[in-house]
């Protein structure tokens, strides 16, 4: 993602607008997500987990763990207790859903995002169904993550 | 259907997901999206026929792109959207990139039948390496005009690299520009 400027000004189409009206710009930090938020992002691609953590630290989250599978990462998870965990759906054994249920089993409260590189109807609903709030589809870019942090960072 | 049009499958609204709206793009705007893959263009597209529009209950949607369309379908789960491709194989869901008038025609035609439509339009390149720049800019413009005048958006992928500043230029002139990614893939 390459930046013109630090800070784009609101009327940007970067910017975009949560449901409660607040108005976030993207790129550039925006100090009101600047929270000591700890994130988790479970994929087996190494590369695509690097891609993530630049751009969450770019919109202001520098708390990131990773995992690269369902048993690191559910270990991960006990450890860390991350407020919002980005989950692939895909994962090398067992799957994002199964971890999703996982993760939730351990902590209620917990956020759970799905990604996948396709937009598959099925497995995005039962990805839902069994607890995550949202969904990305990858390769993510700092508007479409910015909008699920807004959303489900309070 | 006319000699000149391409007739859309009727335009039906996805199902919706569930998930949350992550792009506010704003009805009557053209969208100039500066990446390559149009992989933003693509999320933002599908983002918004699958969720809810605060303004419009019914989001439909129409896209052109040079990538073939069962491979759209597939990646993006695009069940009810029509979708053209822009190739030189003759076919019902073909649009020839020489045939400028048909595609212009194709759009306007949604534009008009779709109160809250969403038109991508992905192959701007592959238009003006058939014609050249300036009659694949006057179809922009005249798409925009119908926009303009709508509560449609239009979404159009640029690769940077393909054009040269005083182009893009003419493009962003009246249009939102959004910069997406450079061949940055995961």
């Amino acid at each position: 993602m390459r930046q013109e400027t630090n800070c784009l000004p609101i009327s940007h189409p970067l910017s975009f607008q949560i449901l409660s009206g607040t108005t976030i710009n993207t790129p550039g930090v925006n100090p009101r997500l600047e929270i000591a938020l700890k994130v988790l992002i479970v994929d087996d691609s190494e590369a695509f987990r690097n891609v993530m953590i630049e751009l969450l630290v770019r919109v202001g989250f520098h708390d990131v763990a990773e995992a690269q599978d369902f048993d690191e990462g559910v270990a991960v998870f006990r450890k860390e207790r991350p407020k919002i965990s980005f989950v692939d759906m895909i994962l090398p054994g067992k799957s994002g859903v199964e971890l999703t249920a996982e993760m939730l089993k351990i902590d209620p409260k917990a956020v759970v995002i799905a990604m996948s590189s396709i937009v598959n109807k099925k497995m995005i609903r039962e990805s839902l169904d069994s607890g995550a709030k949202d969904f990305l589809l990858k390769p993510t870019n700092e508007i479409a993550l910015g909008a699920v942090l807004a959303m489900w960072s309070d | 259907m006319g000699l000149f049009s391409r007739k859309p499958k009727d335009s039906q609204r996805e199902d919706g997901l569930g998930i949350s709206r992550k792009y506010n793009l704003l009805p009557g705007k053209c969208y100039i999206v500066e990446e390559s893959p149009p992989d933003l263009s693509f999320d933002a597209f599908v983002n918004i026929l699958s969720t809810q529009d605060e303004a419009c209950a019914k989001v439909t949607g129409l896209a052109i792109s040079r990538q073939h369309p069962d491979m759209i379908k597939q990646k993006y789960g695009l069940e009810k959207t029509p979708l053209f491709w822009l190739a030189t194989r003759a076919g019902q869901d073909v649009i020839a990139p020489t045939n400028l008038g048909i595609l212009t025609h194709t759009i306007i035609k949604f534009i008009e039948e779709n109160a809250c439509g969403v038109v991508l339009l992905d192959g701007l390149e592959y238009l003006v390496s058939n014609n050249d720049f300036n009659k694949a800019l006057r179809v922009v413009n005249q798409v925009n005009d119908h926009v303009a005048q709508s509560k449609c958006r239009i979404i159009i992928p640029v690769d940077p690299r393909a054009f040269d500043p005083k182009e893009l230029a003419l493009l962003e002139r009246n249009a939102e520009k959004i910069i997406g990614t450079h061949a940055k893939r995961a």
